[in-house]
């Protein structure tokens, strides 16, 4: 006959030899935790809220609204009409996705290159390399140079002048040389070319670097404002950055009672729904690359 | 495809560094003060005449002699056409100017810009930038010789008699004298703002006229009215008690939005500047036999201060004026000001119907302005004027039947309030930019999305007047406050001349003055501290500017 049975409390996994953190701590912990996602998280449902608030709420809160009392879509109605934003949000998503592929390629293909020691112009290429690491162009000179090129008001002038950026080739060139060099030798045994070799042995084992290589490209593309602030005239080509700008940094007061039947949204819904906007695309993309990125940001990091 | 020349690489280059402050690299020769070219006086240059339109638009409202506005309490029903045909010949006409509204959509999808193109008979092919971020371009469009036809001149830009000289056409042979009469929207724009865009001995663009009455102490006159309080305070002590008695921190209201408005070294006006005024002193600069004095150094600004500094002591001043980021200063003591939340706010008087459209108190919703009252018994309370002209409008040199071709489509675009070129170029196509409400013009979204990003308005504009659409009262309360403001007020002794150090480090001076009136409000740094801020001022760069700004004065009298 057994005794009454002792109710096992599961206690909280720990590593073995440690002892395991206290109801207290535990607790402490939490809140903190709890904080710290609220400090991220309450802007964030605000900027939502914000953008369907009405005049009244915006104006009694001070600007910035965390529980809308009654939902105005008058704002994404503003913005969304005129076709301007979703033209912009177009433009940015061809250029950033244009932009990585190119980026990659040639970020790619010349770290590889200049990852094979011996290669044609080796040490000129990556001393040039280095230099542009070190210095940058001013504004004036890179102007000069896209003008010249015939890319004022392209869309290739917001790709080509920022496709290589030489940390990023840094970065993939000491991935590439960390990689067996038996693999690569035995592909060429087998009569691979290089293009072969790269293609077929080297890309494949380095998803992670370029995925993380690509989404730095990514996010750059997505946020860039400023060279199409001097390169693009023409402002129906102007990508969802520079559009934003305009929003949210331009205040310029509207004046006048609206039509009859017509709601003017109040300035900061407007900014609100356009930076809704444009962070969407970036949520929809990135639960998608997430595990890549979280292999990949350590390219480097640990050797052996 | 362009090729790169080295005589056009070099030309942008040596364009770039005029910008970029080496002016003397284009001097034919220069001043020791290093001006870059030397500045001719600008006295003696001949101004357009002004010819005042004849049977143009009837304000309800007159403007006056001295500097008042006309007010319209409504868009006239039948607007008057008061040019024929189209200035245009059909070409392309470029501009580059900076703007303060959201982008607009572009010309196919644009009804409003089509209706300018087709009332102007150009192709308007407009270059537009947020306003931050004008300088930034200006430099680009300047290196790369990419200046358009028309380039708005917005603030003053480094070495700029330098840029105008090796850029831009010198108007004075087009325009100067009797000349603009070929112009009549032109000519009927006073002769105060042409002077905005006078260097180098000449007359260099067109103004966009405003007005020369400064920022406005605004009041929530139904809650005063309310209250039973008297808005109009006699005195500084009683200006205190109004404070007092507006302040209820348990249902979060302050009588002062903000202490020092950051945006004062730009005409702002908060607490400080306030009670500066009220202490007659001059703005930014006294000007007296032959010496300038600053602000700063005025006895009065230190004692304002210490004002201030109880104030904000006393709990009157919106605790978080001082942690709302510098560029939203602006929205945020507009809301507090709607809310209720804070009753007394300084702002632009052009800010004066959009507070109407954004409040939410209802119909019994009213504001107006304060007049700075003398501080006591011994002192003379002034108000201060801005510059008249917002901006000023370049042409790029080019052939004279161009500039001529230019000319009369400015001519156009500065077309007078209450015509039916001004209803075109501001508001767009009847039935689809805006409507006819209560018999006065109703702007549709569409109209503020397809109109506000282009700001053609800066490209040419007929003189300024008071109108808030569907706000008559507005328009009344401006008007009667203009006519006490104005006469009460004082200029800025160095407005429309130039000093190539203020131009180069103003907003570095400014940091430095602005920082510690914050720190010293706020209790941070005592107000001793304000001598060793003014010397650092000087020693910074104050006095050089003063030394060029006095300069320029003698060369002017």
């Amino acid at each position: 006959m057994s005794g009454p049975q002792r109710r096992k409390t599961k206690r909280p996994s720990t590593i073995a030899g440690t002892t395991p953190p206290s109801l207290a701590i535990r607790s402490v912990k939490s809140v903190v935790l709890t904080v710290c996602c609220a400090v991220v998280i309450i802007p964030f449902v605000g900027v939502i809220s914000t953008s369907l608030a009405t005049q009244k709420q915006v104006t009694d809160s001070g600007g910035f609204v965390l529980i809308p009392n009654q939902v105005s879509l008058a704002a994404y109605q503003a913005i969304l009409s005129g076709g301007v934003v979703t033209r912009a949000l177009g433009i940015s998503v061809f250029i950033t996705v244009a932009g990585t592929v190119i980026s990659l390629a040639c970020t790619a293909t010349l770290a590889y290159a200049l990852s094979r020691p011996g290669s044609f112009g080796h040490k000129p290429i990556l001393m040039l390399l280095l230099f542009a690491l070190l210095f940058t162009p001013g504004i004036i000179p890179m102007y000069l140079v896209v003008k010249y090129l015939g890319l004022l008001n392209s869309y290739w002038a917001l790709i080509i002048p920022t496709a290589v950026n030489a940390f990023n080739v840094i970065v993939l060139r000491a991935f590439f040389m960390g990689l067996p060099p038996q693999l690569i030798e035995s592909a060429r045994i087998d009569g691979a070319s290089e293009l072969t070799v790269l293609r077929r042995v080297v890309l494949p084992l380095s998803k992670a670097a370029l995925a993380v290589i690509g989404l730095f490209y990514a996010v750059g593309y997505w946020n860039a404002f400023f060279n199409a602030l001097l390169y693009i005239n023409d402002t129906s080509k102007w990508p969802l950055q520079m559009v934003i700008q305009t929003y949210v940094v331009n205040n310029s007061p509207l004046g006048g009672q609206p039509p009859p039947g017509e709601v003017i949204p109040p300035q900061q819904s407007l900014q609100m729904a356009v930076l809704v906007v444009s962070v969407v695309p970036i949520l929809i993309v990135y639960p998608f690359l997430q595990r890549h990125f979280g292999k990949g940001v350590l390219t480097g990091a640990v050797k052996g | 495809m362009d090729t790169v020349s080295r005589r056009t690489l070099l030309r942008g280059a040596l364009s770039a560094t005029v910008l970029a402050g080496a002016g003397p690299l284009l001097a034919a020769c220069g001043t020791s003060s290093g001006n870059g070219p030397a500045e001719s006086s600008n006295t003696g240059v001949l101004l357009p005449a002004y010819v005042p339109l004849a049977n143009g638009p009837v304000p309800d409202l007159p403007a006056l002699p001295n500097g008042v506005l006309a007010g319209f309490l409504k868009y006239p029903a039948n607007p008057i056409s008061v040019t024929s045909g189209k200035p245009g010949d059909g070409s392309t006409v470029s501009a580059f100017i900076e703007t303060f509204s959201p982008v607009a959509p572009p010309l196919a999808q644009n009804p409003y810009w089509q209706a300018l193109n087709s009332a102007l008979g150009v192709n308007l092919d407009l270059q537009v930038v947020p306003g931050s971020d004008y300088s930034d371009k200006l430099n680009v469009l300047v290196a790369g010789s990419s200046l358009p036809d028309l380039t708005m001149i917005s603030g003053i830009p480094p070495n700029l008699p330098a840029l105008l000289q090796a850029e831009f056409q010198d108007m004075t042979p087009f325009l100067g004298g009797d000349a603009v009469k070929k112009y009549p929207m032109l000519a009927n724009i006073p002769s105060l703002y042409w002077k905005t865009g006078v260097y180098n001995g000449a007359l260099y663009g067109i103004p966009v006229p405003r007005t020369i009455m400064g920022d406005v102490f605004y009041y929530r006159a139904d809650i005063l009215a309310a209250k039973g309080l008297n808005p109009q305070p006699a005195s500084y002590a009683e200006f205190v008690t109004l404070c007092k008695e507006l302040t209820d921190t348990r249902k979060n209201v302050w009588a002062l939005s903000n202490a020092n408005n950051s945006a004062a070294n730009a005409g702002g006006v908060g607490t400080l500047q306030f009670i500066q005024q009220m202490l007659g002193v001059g703005y930014n600069w006294t000007y007296s036999d032959g010496t300038l004095t600053s602000t700063y150094e005025m006895p009065e600004t230190q004692e304002a201060l210490a004002r201030t500094t109880e104030l904000y002591k006393a709990g009157y001043v919106h605790p978080d004026s001082f942690s709302t980021a510098t560029t939203s200063l602006t929205t945020t003591y507009k809301q507090w000001f709607n809310a209720g939340s804070a009753i007394i706010n300084g702002d632009s008087w052009t800010a004066w119907p959009a507070y109407y459209t954004e409040n939410v108190a209802g119909p019994s919703f009213r504001i107006n302005g304060m007049m700075p009252p003398d501080y006591d018994s011994g002192s003379k309370a002034v108000t201060w004027q801005q510059n008249p002209s917002f901006s000023f409008t370049a042409f790029k040199k080019a052939p004279k039947s161009r500039i001529e071709e230019l000319l009369k489509v400015v001519n156009w675009l500065c077309a007078p309030f209450g015509s039916a070129e001004y209803l075109v170029k501001t508001y767009g196509v009847e039935g689809v930019d805006w409507v006819r409400k209560d018999g006065d013009v109703a702007q549709t979204q569409a109209g503020i999305n397809q109109s506000g990003g282009l700001s053609i308005g800066y490209v040419g504009s007929g003189p300024d007047v008071i109108y808030a659409a569907g706000e008559a009262q507005a328009t009344n309360d401006c008007y009667a406050f203009m006519k006490k403001s104005i006469p009460a007020s004082v200029a800025d002794p160095t407005t429309g001349l130039y000093s190539r150090t203020n131009g180069e480090k103003s907003a570095i001076l400014a940091g430095i003055i602005i920082d510690a009136v914050q720190a010293i409000i706020q209790g941070q740094q005592p107000l001793s501290s304000w001598p060793s801020t003014v010397k650092s001022w000087q020693t910074s760069g104050g006095n050089q500017v003063r030394s060029e700004f006095e300069e320029a004065l003698a060369k002017s009298k």
